[in-house]
């Protein structure tokens, strides 16, 4: 038994030790040398929706893609390479690491999108800059689709002392975007506006008359690649007497055209209306009550003009107009915002029907 | 044995081997496989056992899927994530200002939570999260679904017989009871109310299908049409109820019964919530043998109030001279609640923004509300 533990037999396991940890070394530094392999990020619509790992003989398995931790996603294979499909589309500035089982075999950092594409905010209505006291909305037009979810951080109402005052919008969650993402509606609280309500007797309005606003919107807003918009906005605007009538549509002046041109056919609502509902609510009719196609143009809250796609012919055109067209304050062609219900009256039409006459 | 017997054995065997190649089980409520055209999922909701409905608000429709997640849990476990919305992130290999978490679901039945996550691009993702805070996507590919559009009436022309478009850009809630779909709306265009209550399965046929507008009257005298944030269900006095939380502060209810087509309902007002309340979620939980109401804000804090109150209450605030100053709530320790669900009759599951600003999930105790 004790010639088992003589010194010879140790002195070799020794070295079996020391051989087996110079092999390893080595075996780990040749891994270390190897060049590392070439991943890229595969782009849709400025994004950065996958990674290509140039990667044959792997175990899909073992694969994994790391940033802090292991992040969701699934890999699909293709004849020489292998794709990662993020569950989400992998974040501008942040890098990844791609993990074969225990080894780091690639990493990379996704760049910022360039800044040329940067948004813009290109329209605020409604347009003009005297608006009611008792105005219910304001729309934002962008040039791309920006992030939703923030715009309460980053849009501002300032009175003329200069103070961003709080609580005058409603924080509605899901904003209201339109369906591509560039059109913001913001709701000045109408639990405020609306008459005798609670708040609206504690806190008043939101806009006070004759006072003058500014509206900022912040550069920091970012669109969903994750640019800022180019600059910050502002647009002043002053307070008028609140609206608590409907619009008339029999009050409308039309400007009429010259038969066997394609002159624009002008409306004149006498008063600002909702710019995307001025815009959609109403179609003009030909003698066959069919639509007369054309483009529309809405000039400061006010004026609809429509140029038709084809000449004017002579005879009776109707303009049809859709009750739901509201003014600033939503009032709308059927009843007012805040019906006085021992007053006024509502109507249920749908539509309501002026004619004209080209000659 | 004997070579008929032989064959027939066969034949039998066959018949049984082969049997199960071309059998499909038929898909529950109507569902057909496929990947739904999902833009959005801003809202959640789950129907009866392991049905999900997603609201989808950029496409206007709502999904209901299969989730096949329908084990009964009767003895579920807490969930306890502090930072959840950091946790989310790095899951997702990104960083917790490039996500948000838009809604929030337990599944009644296996007790599963789902969130609703948004990344900043917008792309939905549906995820649950186990006990042990182990996260998983839901795939929404190739799934037993079936959808219900909200605008599916030709733009103009369709509308409730009094002239109004109910149409809507957000869905504000969804709710199930009594084998119906409800769906609150707002529009991003006209100030409307939309509330639909649709029959499931969905049938497609209008008189499965009921759209109202909702009406509010402050004092007697001024109405205003009424868009709701969010609403619950109960029964008083053996008459179902939705509850809702309008967009300008008061609580009120309106009975089931009256939601029909072209319906012009107008709720009876049970209280006045105050400044800048904006209700997340309601919810019933029981305290002490007693149904309480909870009601979630995402700025003040959340509120309980008794079941037997609001039975109790047969004012209407709407009325020119209010009888009260409507049904009494309690002010719960809980400030800033942005998500809320019934994880079991006494427990509720929250997600909260803490002082610090850290968004954290966590269960309550079970012993008090």
């Amino acid at each position: 038994m004790v010639k088992l533990y003589n010194s010879n037999c140790y002195k070799n396991a020794k070295l079996y030790v020391m051989y087996g940890l110079a092999f390893l070394v080595m075996l780990l530094l040749s891994y270390c040398h190897r060049a590392p392999i070439r991943l890229e990020l595969i782009w849709k619509n400025n994004r950065a929706v996958g990674i290509s790992i140039p990667l044959k003989n792997y175990v899909l398995d073992s694969l994994k893609i790391v940033n802090v931790r292991e992040i969701l996603g699934s890999f699909a294979e293709h004849e020489n390479w292998i794709e990662f499909k993020p569950t989400i589309p992998l974040t501008a500035g942040l890098s990844y690491e791609v993990w074969n089982g225990s080894r780091q075999i690639g990493k990379l950092t996704v760049p910022f999108p360039s800044g040329k594409l940067a948004p813009k905010l290109t329209a605020i209505y409604p347009e003009r800059d005297t608006v009611p006291e008792n105005l219910l909305k304001f729309y934002f037009v962008f040039s791309r689709p920006m992030r939703t979810g923030e715009a309460l951080r980053h849009i501002f109402l300032i009175d003329q002392h200069k103070d961003t005052l709080k609580n005058v919008f409603l924080n509605v969650q899901p904003e209201l975007w339109d369906t591509a993402g560039k059109v913001l509606t913001l709701w000045l609280d109408p639990g405020r506006i609306k008459r005798d309500l609670v708040l609206n007797k504690k806190l008043g309005n939101p806009l006070i008359r004759n006072a003058n606003y500014e509206i900022k919107i912040s550069s920091e807003w970012k669109d969903r690649n994750g640019l800022s918009l180019t600059k910050a906005y502002t647009k002043s605007f002053v307070v008028s007497a609140a609206d608590h009538e409907m619009p008339d549509v029999k009050k409308w002046s039309f400007s009429v055209p010259d038969a066997g041109s394609k002159q624009a056919f002008i409306i004149d609502a006498k008063a600002a209306l909702d710019h995307f509902l001025f815009a959609e609510t109403i179609t003009i009719l030909n003698q066959e009550n069919k639509i007369v196609e054309g483009q529309v143009r809405i000039i400061k809250d006010q004026v609809w003009e429509f140029i038709p796609k084809k000449m004017w012919n002579s005879g009776t055109y109707k303009v049809q107009v859709y009750t739901r067209l509201e003014d600033l304050a939503a009032n709308n062609l059927n009843r007012v915002f805040d019906r006085d219900i021992s007053k006024e009256k509502a109507t249920y039409e749908t539509i309501v029907v002026r004619s004209f006459q080209i000659k | 044995m004997k070579k008929p017997y032989l064959f027939l054995t066969a034949a039998i065997a066959g018949t049984l081997l082969f049997a199960g190649i071309n059998y499909k089980p038929a898909l529950p409520y109507g569902m057909q496989m496929g990947t739904p055209d999902i833009k959005s999922i801003t809202a959640l909701t789950f129907g009866p056992t392991g049905i999900l409905f997603l609201g989808d608000s950029q496409n206007a429709s709502v999904i209901s899927f299969d989730t096949k997640d329908a084990e009964v849990n009767k003895a579920p476990k807490s969930y306890d994530l502090k930072q959840v919305d950091q946790k989310i992130a790095e899951v997702l290999g990104t960083t917790k200002e490039n996500i948000s978490i838009l809604d929030m679901a337990v599944n009644p039945v296996s007790k599963q939570l789902y969130l609703a996550v948004k990344s900043a691009d917008g792309t939905p993702v549906l995820l649950t999260v186990s006990p042990n805070n182990e996260f998983k996507v839901v795939s929404l590919k190739d799934i037993p679904f079936s959808s219900v559009a909200l605008n599916n009436a030709p733009a103009e022309d369709a509308k409730d017989r009094r002239g109004r478009s109910l149409r809507v850009s957000s869905i504000s809630d969804l709710g199930f009871a009594k084998g119906k779909l409800m769906v609150s709306g707002l529009s991003n265009k006209e100030f409307s109310s939309s509330f639909r209550s649709i029959s499931f399965p969905f049938t497609g046929k209008q008189e499965d299908d009921s759209s109202l507008e909702m009406y509010h009257t402050a004092h007697g005298r001024y109405e205003t049409t009424s868009p709701v944030r969010t609403f619950s269900t109960t029964t008083i006095n053996g008459k179902d109820y939705v509850i809702a939380s309008y967009t300008c502060t008061p609580l009120v209810l309106f009975a089931m019964d009256e939601i029909k087509p072209g319906a012009n309902v107008k709720g009876r007002t049970i209280a006045e919530m105050g400044n800048q309340n904006t209700p997340t979620d309601l919810i019933w939980l029981k305290e002490g043998g007693q149904n309480f109401m909870v009601m979630a804000n995402d700025n003040r804090p959340a509120v309980k109030v008794s079941y037997d109150e609001i039975q109790k209450f047969q004012g209407n605030l709407t009325e020119k001279v209010a009888t009260t100053g409507g049904v009494n709530f309690t002010a719960l320790p809980y400030q800033k609640i942005l998500q809320l669900d019934k994880l079991d009759d006494g427990r509720a599951v929250v997600i909260q923004r803490k002082a610090n600003g850290d968004i954290d999930l966590w269960t309550t105790d079970g012993k008090t509300i």
